[in-house]
């Protein structure tokens, strides 16, 4: 079978076009063509077959042949017969015999096979051919007896009468031949013409079939044309869908980058949404964004706390106006606040600009706005409650103006102000006195009753002081026990010498603190400006040289500033930069007093004594340098180098003498001196046990546990301790319980009464007494008589110094002195 | 019968060892009975001038094959026996390619040699185990096995079926 393209695909221009019914019409007609090709070879093949079967029959065997002997065999047998009875013609009865059963053979042939049958269907036949089996039967025995005369010829006269008879017998199996040959002819003929016709179809149906198949192979052309044209088609549209495709691709991956980049932005916004809403809620301060129409934007969680607003309430689009009115509504601030808030807000709104502000409440809240404008009309705003700030502000404001003890302004307060009167123009001849106070005594108050006492004296101090003053008067405190007092007033210098007196009777009264009495004074220093010195710092200066006159004058009582205290005050002062300069310049001097041991009766040692040669004014006193030096903080310096100096120079010393270093009190609250005394006793190679530091009972006074562990660790050095001074002070017995002293020094003020007053002799006695018990040694200074000697030996005392042996000396005497004096020390102690 | 029995000894002789016939003389046993069939031509064997005489022991000698066929002239199928053409053709050492069959009546018919190996021809000497009168065909009948192929049921071959075969002539 053929298989006919499906012409399914059709050109986009259809010029030929073709009959969809035109495939079907042809597959019907091929089918039907080759079903009658079909059908016709197998109607041929029957023919043939048919053909075959006449032809067969054509060539079957012909009886007529054989019938037709038969008439020929006995016409031979007779003519036997006859020759037999011709003499010598050599046929015997042998001859005759032979065709006799030649004959007979031909009977047996006519009565059986197919020629039996053939006669059967011809009856006058088969009588013929029985008359003839019979005949020949009846010859038989005639044949047998031949030789007898007259057989031969009845025997010939029998046969004769078959001759006509096998002649009708064969002529009819001829005629019959024949007929059936031109039976079998006309069948043959017949069948040719079938054959001839089914041949001629055949043709036909085979040119149909070429025509067919012609014009499928046309259709065919056209499809294949067709298809090719399509194939063109395809591929150009393959070619542009490929394009076309690539394209797409492209697009596709450009697509893809700007969906990745897209997805990229949109993680990044999404990482950046969370991180705003983030930064948002977790601003301190509360934010809220408003658009050009004055409707919200956004606002933060802290926004909604602050104003205790819910998020039903505030939403965005909500008109700002409303915003105010829940803020307000809430009650959490004052509806007045909120109202400020929105007018200053509004106001920048207007404006346009960007400002911060803060609206607070009297002593209540406080809000605090920073308002931003943004670009397209819209603001965006912060808010914080600053009320704890504003409050904490106020207190560290007032805390940096004021004393926190008395809550008097301090001296920043009390400058500032003095300055601010000063810049303003007095008003009706007004002038300005400023005050210094000093307690006197209050030290001594607070030493024996304690800080807790002495803060409460200053309270009390403070709140007479503002007894004293008028309502415009300021009363601040300037230092310890330092205040002072600016007094605005048309009649000065009167006023301030009233209220100054008024001061000094008020504060000479006694203060009753938690049930014990206190006595202090008051010493004060008062400073008026005039057009000249209209300057708070020269004004209080001049104020405190006035004060520090009136304390020299005796304290308790008050002075003005003059004009010569000045020139006092630049002298202290030119002294004062002269120490700086001492220092350097080598003016300081140790000088030693030699200390007598009254039981060997020798110089134990010397008192290292500390002298300034100015080079201008001569030897200053210690007494004047010292204090001096403290107050400069100096004194660190110089007592590091007198201890230095000391011992280097006792290093030196024969007999194991000692050397004693006054400790100043800042020293001893020093955490360096016990390092400095082991530098100075490794610098100098002294032996530990050679070196005695002295310390005022004074010094006991403050930080007595600092004090304590550094007497202590000094003592581990290996060195003396000793308490100078004793009875000047407190003369605290404790100390010596307390204290690790290896000697105390008993102060001269006894030693020098003890000829005429007894008290002085019984105090000298008992110390030494006391101290003999406690295993301490007793220095008795300013022995300046044999008598004195006397005493201080009969008191008990184990050492003695003072101008009966003999002064200070510089370090570079001491050698002479020492080796010129010994013997004669010696003598005078004795 | 003794010579009967000579004669038998000869031709088992000469079929079993052809050569040794051929060179006993291109000479057959001479029949001692009735001869029943001369044949002449182109033959290489005689027993009687240029043909050779065959009387039926002698033919019977030869060997026997046999077939069961239908055939036209008999209403029921029929056995013949007897000697294969081709035998007697051997035997009288034919070298002629066909056979002129003449039978007592002067039937005359021409059989190509070949027929005989390809159709197994058989000269028949008994029918159904009879031997044949001439009454009834015989004493001798060239016969096809009609029955074998439908070739052979066809007038052509039934006309080259010779029966009362007198004498055969190779040619």
């Amino acid at each position: 079978m053929i298989r006919l393209p499906p012409l399914r695909w059709r050109r986009s221009t259809p010029d030929k076009p073709v009959s969809p019914a035109a495939p079907r019409s042809f597959r019907t007609l091929f089918i039907v063509i080759t079903a009658f090709l079909v059908v016709a070879a197998l109607y041929t093949s029957i023919l043939i077959v048919k053909r075959q079967q006449t032809l067969y029959e054509v060539s079957r065997y012909n009886s007529s042949w054989l019938l037709s002997q038969a008439a020929v065999e006995v016409a031979r047998l007779e003519v036997t017969v006859a020759e037999s009875m011709v003499p010598d013609s050599g046929i015997g009865p042998d001859q005759v015999q032979l065709w006799l059963e030649i004959v007979e053979n031909r009977v047996r042939l006519l009565n059986s096979g197919e020629v039996a049958d053939y006669l059967k269907s011809a009856p006058d036949q088969l009588v013929i051919a029985e008359h003839f089996r019979r005949t020949i039967e009846g010859i038989k025995p005639l044949v047998a007896t031949l030789q007898q005369p007259g057989h031969a010829q009845l025997l010939l006269k029998r046969l004769t009468r078959l001759n006509p008879e096998l002649v009708h017998l064969s002529s009819a199996a001829y005629r019959r031949s024949g007929e059936l040959a031109a039976n079998d002819l006309t069948q043959l003929s017949y069948l040719h013409w079938i054959f001839s016709g089914v041949l001629l179809a055949l043709i036909a149906c085979s040119l149909g079939l070429i025509l067919v198949l012609s014009w499928h192979n046309r259709l065919l052309s056209d499809a294949h044309d067709e298809v090719n044209g399509l194939v063109k088609d395809l591929t150009s549209t393959s070619k542009e869908l490929s394009e076309a495709n690539q394209r797409a691709h492209q697009a596709m991956e450009e697509v893809q980058l700007q969906n990745q980049i897209l997805k990229a932005r949109d993680l990044e916004l999404h990482t950046q949404n969370a991180r705003f809403d983030a930064a948002l809620n977790n601003m301190s301060q509360a934010l809220c964004m408003v658009d050009a129409n004055q409707r919200l934007i956004v606002c933060n969680v802290r926004f909604l706390e602050l104003f205790g607003l819910s998020t039903g309430v505030v939403q965005a689009g909500r008109r700002v106006a409303d915003v105010f009115r829940a803020m307000s509504a809430t009650g959490r601030y004052d509806a007045e606040l909120i109202e400020a808030v929105r007018v200053e807000q509004q106001a920048l709104v207007f404006a346009h600009k960007p400002g911060r502000f803060m609206q607070e409440v009297e002593e209540g809240p406080a809000l605090s706005v920073s308002h931003q404008p943004m670009t397209g009309g819209g603001w965006v705003a912060t808010y914080e409650d600053v009320t704890e700030r504003r409050h904490a502000e106020a207190r560290i404001h007032f805390m940096a103006h004021h004393d926190a003890l008395t809550s008097l302004p301090n001296r920043v307060l009390f400058h500032d102000r003095m300055e601010d009167i000063l810049r303003t123009p007095p008003r009706r001849g007004e002038r300005l006195a400023v005050l210094c106070l000093d307690l006197d005594y209050f030290k001594n108050v607070n030493d024996a009753l304690g800080h807790p006492v002495g803060d409460a004296l200053l309270e009390a101090v403070a709140g007479r002081l503002r007894d004293c003053v008028r309502e415009e008067d300021l009363v601040a405190r300037i230092g310890g026990d330092e205040f002072a007092i600016l007094q605005s007033s048309a009649d000065q210098p009167n006023q301030a010498e009233q209220l100054a007196k008024r001061i000094v009777e008020t504060l000479c009264q006694p203060f009753d603190i938690a049930g014990q009495r206190a006595i202090v004074g008051v010493s004060i220093g008062i400073a008026v400006a005039t057009e000249r010195n209209a300057n708070a710092d020269l004004l209080l200066k001049n104020a405190d040289m006035a004060l520090y006159r009136a304390k020299a004058d005796g304290r308790s009582r008050y002075r003005f500033f003059e004009a010569e205290m000045d020139a006092q005050m630049q002298a202290r002062r030119a002294i004062e930069l002269d120490l700086h300069e001492a220092v350097n310049r080598s003016e300081l001097q140790v000088w030693y007093q030699p200390i007598f041991d009254l039981v060997e009766n020798r110089v134990s040692g010397f008192e290292a004594l500390l002298r300034w040669q100015h080079r201008e004014l001569g030897m200053i006193p210690p007494a004047q340098f010292i204090p001096l030096a403290e107050e400069l903080g100096l004194i660190g310096r110089i007592g590091e180098w007198v201890l230095l100096q000391a011992t280097q120079d006792a290093a030196s010393w024969p007999d194991g003498l000692k050397v004693a270093v006054n400790l100043s009190p800042v020293q001893i609250r020093d955490d360096h001196l016990v390092l400095a005394v082991e530098q100075a006793l490794m610098r100098s190679g002294l032996a530990a046990e050679r070196l005695e530091l002295e310390i005022t009972e004074s010094a006991l006074l403050q930080d007595n546990d600092t004090v304590l562990a550094t007497l202590h660790r000094l003592r581990t050095l290996g060195l003396r301790t000793v308490l100078d001074d004793f009875g000047t002070g407190y003369s605290s017995l404790s100390y010596l319980r307390s204290f690790p002293f290896d000697k105390l020094k008993i102060d001269q003020s006894f030693v020098r009464e003890m000829e005429t007053r007894p008290d002085c002799r019984a105090i000298v006695n008992s110390v030494a007494d006391l101290a003999m018990q406690l295993g301490i040694t007793t220095t008795a200074e300013g022995v300046e008589t044999a008598d004195q000697l006397e005493q201080v030996r009969q008191a008990g005392c184990g050492e003695a110094q003072g101008y009966y042996f003999d002064g200070p000396r510089p370090a570079a005497a001491l050698g002479l002195w020492y080796a010129a004096e010994k013997q004669g020390l010696l003598s005078a102690a004795d | 019968m003794r010579l009967t029995r000579r004669a038998v000894l000869l031709s088992s002789l000469a079929a079993s060892a052809p050569g040794l016939a051929r060179a006993a003389g291109a000479s057959l046993p001479k029949p001692q009975g009735k001869v029943i069939l001369t044949v002449s031509g182109k033959i290489g064997a005689f027993n009687a001038g240029n043909s050779a005489e065959f009387d039926r022991p002698m033919l019977e000698s030869f060997g026997s094959s046999s077939f069961t066929t239908w055939t036209p002239w008999y209403n029921d199928p029929v056995t013949f026996s007897g000697l294969p053409m081709a035998k007697l053709m051997h035997m009288v050492r034919a070298t002629g390619t066909s056979v002129l069959a003449t039978a007592l009546n002067d039937y005359e018919t021409r059989i190509p040699v070949s027929d005989f190996a390809q159709f197994n021809v058989l000269l028949a000497i008994k029918r159904n185990g009879q031997y044949m009168p001439v009454s009834d065909k015989g004493p001798l009948f060239i016969v096809y096995p009609y029955d074998s192929s439908p070739e052979l049921k066809t007038q052509k071959y039934y006309s080259r079926s010779a029966w009362q075969l007198a004498s055969i002539e190779v040619i």
